[in-house]
């Protein structure tokens, strides 16, 4: 059945510690990971209560297919209400934390309260225990991380934890296991730190029930050769992972720069994967629990400094959007935001926005005390303010460690904020891409690229090239789109098999794994209502369809240059389609009857 | 006239070039751009771009001018002073 059928509750307030059945009736029509977590989420919590505060519940769910032999099987996903955004968060992290943690015998922990001093959880497989963690307590993610595992006493144990921008509360603390895999998004490490909890450690060598494995075994190895056929998966991402999209984006322009105001940047190729390569500085590849694709680059520089990434979107929010590519600072931002545990995306991208702030006049000069001034193309100002925002050291860094929406708007210039639903965009201009704009508009979590990422088909051409500029039909591929990639991540798999995999493809691994018979319409199905109930759950905690929306920028301020000059985005030609094909009111509300099909209520 | 092929990925490391000018009096196709840059370079270029029945390869690209010969006229638009940014397989996210 490929659940483990058991799962944690932690109380860390009172320190009590529960194993209770996985509601496997739930996970029939949730799937597991992001859906079924984000339900129990909705069943327990108040949409309305502080995220920050002991009331909300952290959970790390784990999928059907972690810890199995399928393809990328070893995500996790972070579930709780996130900070940045106010809605629901779900953070999706690879390496082999997530296998781990059914190796132990769980399929999620749940966190309740908030411990009264820093503690960590291990969780080995026989024996939970919540443990103090006050010599942690300031530690980098790296130092945390040998510490643990040096603690548990098993060398292939597995540690999750935050750094000091979660401890400090950061809105966009991420949370980082094995060093450098993240579950970046939506301040789930701001929300750990809430609770005091620094880490969790998990091991065990406990196999998931798989109903019948050779059955599983040949389908695996099918969806194998289908993801080492494909050119993405097969070709692209392994030899340059992610970060191979620098020139592809900035050749077809939308690829933003100076926060936004530019659609391309001239200087590109300097800081792209290809560089990287060409440099030197790629030493090789790796990849997550059970991955084929293998797409993670481990990078050494010229200073010697050594670690992860960048991945495309990185790279890009530490160099281009600040006007600059030195391969050598966007290389050691990325390492210092993994070790202190932020948010590449959101801290970049409000860095950005604070230079354009202070270009404008809405930052003073003297804020910056003796720090480097935040001036598009001032590479000494990215690593300075990186680490005075995780630390919150100066009264400006302390306000931009509330995002860029929370920091523009107290400051009166909202506009410069590149945000959707609070969360700070990804490297792709909506102005270039019709589809993909729309996907950040009504996305649960907002600015956001991997809940339906449409620069497959806008860009890509996979699985078949539409035009990125039309209107037309594209609601329909961002409602497939997002059914389809909320089935994947619940799953426990890699979005990035998607390129390769088809929703039969899916379906196949999932009925054979769980022993379930669903037609693929029944899996897409249960898709359909994991994106209700997240929307629904935010709709409860206030935010309502106000907010499918996207910064001013993108309507008033026509693309600059490129092949897509002139061009603005069109969201009000597109909002009232999707709206109509997911079935929702005219006004973007879900409607009762909505809901009691797909028996959310 | 001229013109310019840029190369990128993995088909860069390929020919060894970043990019070829061509020189040329009349308009051509992208099909001929390509065939003379596969001359110029003395490396096949067509066969990481396309299938064996013609069609792009999922994740292959030839931008002109930034936009896709996919929605211009594939192989048979026409260019004279444009850029072509040629891409191999690639992709991610
Ligand atoms: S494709 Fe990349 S991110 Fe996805 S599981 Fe494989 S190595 Fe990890």
């Amino acid at each position: 059945m490929a659940y483990m059928g058991k799962m944690l509750r932690v109380n860390l307030t009172d320190g009590s510690i529960k194993t209770e059945d996985t509601p496997l009736d739930l996970a029939k029509k949730y799937v597991g990971g992001r859906g079924l977590a984000g339900r129990i989420l909705m069943n327990e919590i108040d949409p309305k209560v502080d995220a920050l505060s002991p009331e909300n519940k952290l959970i790390f769910a784990s999928g059907p297919l972690s810890n199995t032999n399928a393809p990328t099987g070893g995500r996790y996903m972070v579930i709780t209400k996130g900070p940045l955004t106010g809605g629901i968060a779900s953070s999706n992290s690879g390496g082999q934390w997530g296998a781990f943690l059914k190796k132990a015998g769980y399929d999620m922990i749940i966190l309740e309260g908030k411990s009264p001093k820093p503690v960590y959880l291990s969780v080995m497989e026989d024996k939970v225990e919540i443990r103090d963690a006050a010599h942690l307590w300031g530690k980098r993610v790296p130092e945390t991380t040998d510490t643990l595992i040096a603690e548990s006493g098993e060398k292939n144990a597995k540690v999750a934890c935050i750094g000091p921008a979660g401890e400090k509360l950061v809105y966009f603390a991420s949370i980082m296991n094995e060093k450098h895999r993240a579950a970046g998004r939506t301040g789930v490490g701001a929300v750990m730190g809430s609770k005091n909890l620094k880490a969790i450690v998990t091991f065990g060598k406990q196999k998931s029930p798989i109903p019948d494995e050779d059955k599983f075994k040949a389908l695996v190895k099918d969806k194998i050769t289908t993801i080492r056929g494909n050119g993405i998966t097969g070709e692209g991402l392994p030899k340059f992972g992610t970060k191979v999209l620098d020139n592809i984006i900035n050749e077809n322009g939308l690829y933003p720069s100076y926060n936004f105001q530019d659609v391309q940047y001239d200087n590109t190729y300097n800081m792209s994967g290809e560089a990287l390569v060409e440099k030197g500085y790629l030493t090789k590849n790796s990849g997550c629990y059970m991955c084929p694709i293998a797409c993670a680059r481990n990078v050494e520089l010229p200073n010697g400094r050594k670690g992860e990434g960048p991945e495309y979107e990185t790279g890009w929010c530490f160099g281009p959007l600040l006007g600059f590519d030195d391969l050598n600072v966007i290389c050691d931002a990325n390492f210092l935001a993994n070790d202190l545990g932020l948010d590449t995306i959101s801290a970049g991208v409000t860095i950005s926005c604070a230079m354009e702030m202070y270009e404008k006049g809405f930052i003073k000069k003297e804020e910056f005390e003796h720090g480097p001034e935040l001036k598009f193309g001032n590479t000494e100002a990215l690593m300075y303010w990186l680490k005075k925002m995780a630390y919150r050291e100066n009264d400006l860094a302390d306000r931009m460690a509330y995002g860029s929406l929370r920091f523009a708007t107290e400051r009166g210039c909202p506009e410069f904020s590149m945000t959707a639903k609070g969360q700070e965009l990804p490297a792709y201009d909506p102005r270039g891409v019709q589809g993909m704009g729309m996907s950040y508009a009504v996305g649960n979590r907002g600015g956001d690229h991997v809940r339906s990422y449409l620069i497959a088909p806008e860009i890509l051409g996979a699985p078949e090239k539409l035009d990125p500029q039309a209107t037309e039909g594209k609601m329909q591929w961002l409602f497939i789109f997002q059914n389809l990639t909320s089935v994947i991540d619940s799953s426990g798999l890699c979005l990035f098999t998607s390129f390769a995999l088809s929703a039969d493809d899916y379906a196949d691994m999932l009925n054979a794994a769980t022993g379930f018979d669903y037609s693929t319409e029944e899996w897409l199905r249960c898709g359909e209502r994991i994106w209700n109930q997240e929307r629904y759950f935010n709709y409860q905690a206030g935010i309502g369809p106000e907010t499918d929306t996207l910064p001013k920028r993108f309507f008033d301020e026509p693309a600059k240059r490129g092949p897509n000059k002139g061009q603005v985005h069109r969201l009000p030609e597109m909002l009232p389609e999707y709206y109509q094909i997911r079935g929702w009111t005219a006004e973007g509300i879900i409607p009762d009857e909505k809901l009691k099909e797909l028996e959310i209520v | 006239m001229g013109m310019t092929v840029k190369f990128f990925a993995t088909l860069r490391a390929a020919l060894g070039v970043g990019s070829v000018e061509l020189e040329h009096d009349t308009p051509m196709t992208v099909r001929e751009v390509l065939e003379r840059a596969e001359q110029e370079t003395g490396k096949p270029i067509m066969q990481e771009l396309f299938e064996d029945d013609g069609s792009m390869r999922i994740g292959a690209m030839v931008l002109v001018d930034g936009k896709n010969i996919s929605h211009l006229n594939g192989l048979d638009t026409t260019v004279q002073s444009e850029t072509l940014s040629v891409f191999p397989p690639a992709g991610g996210g």
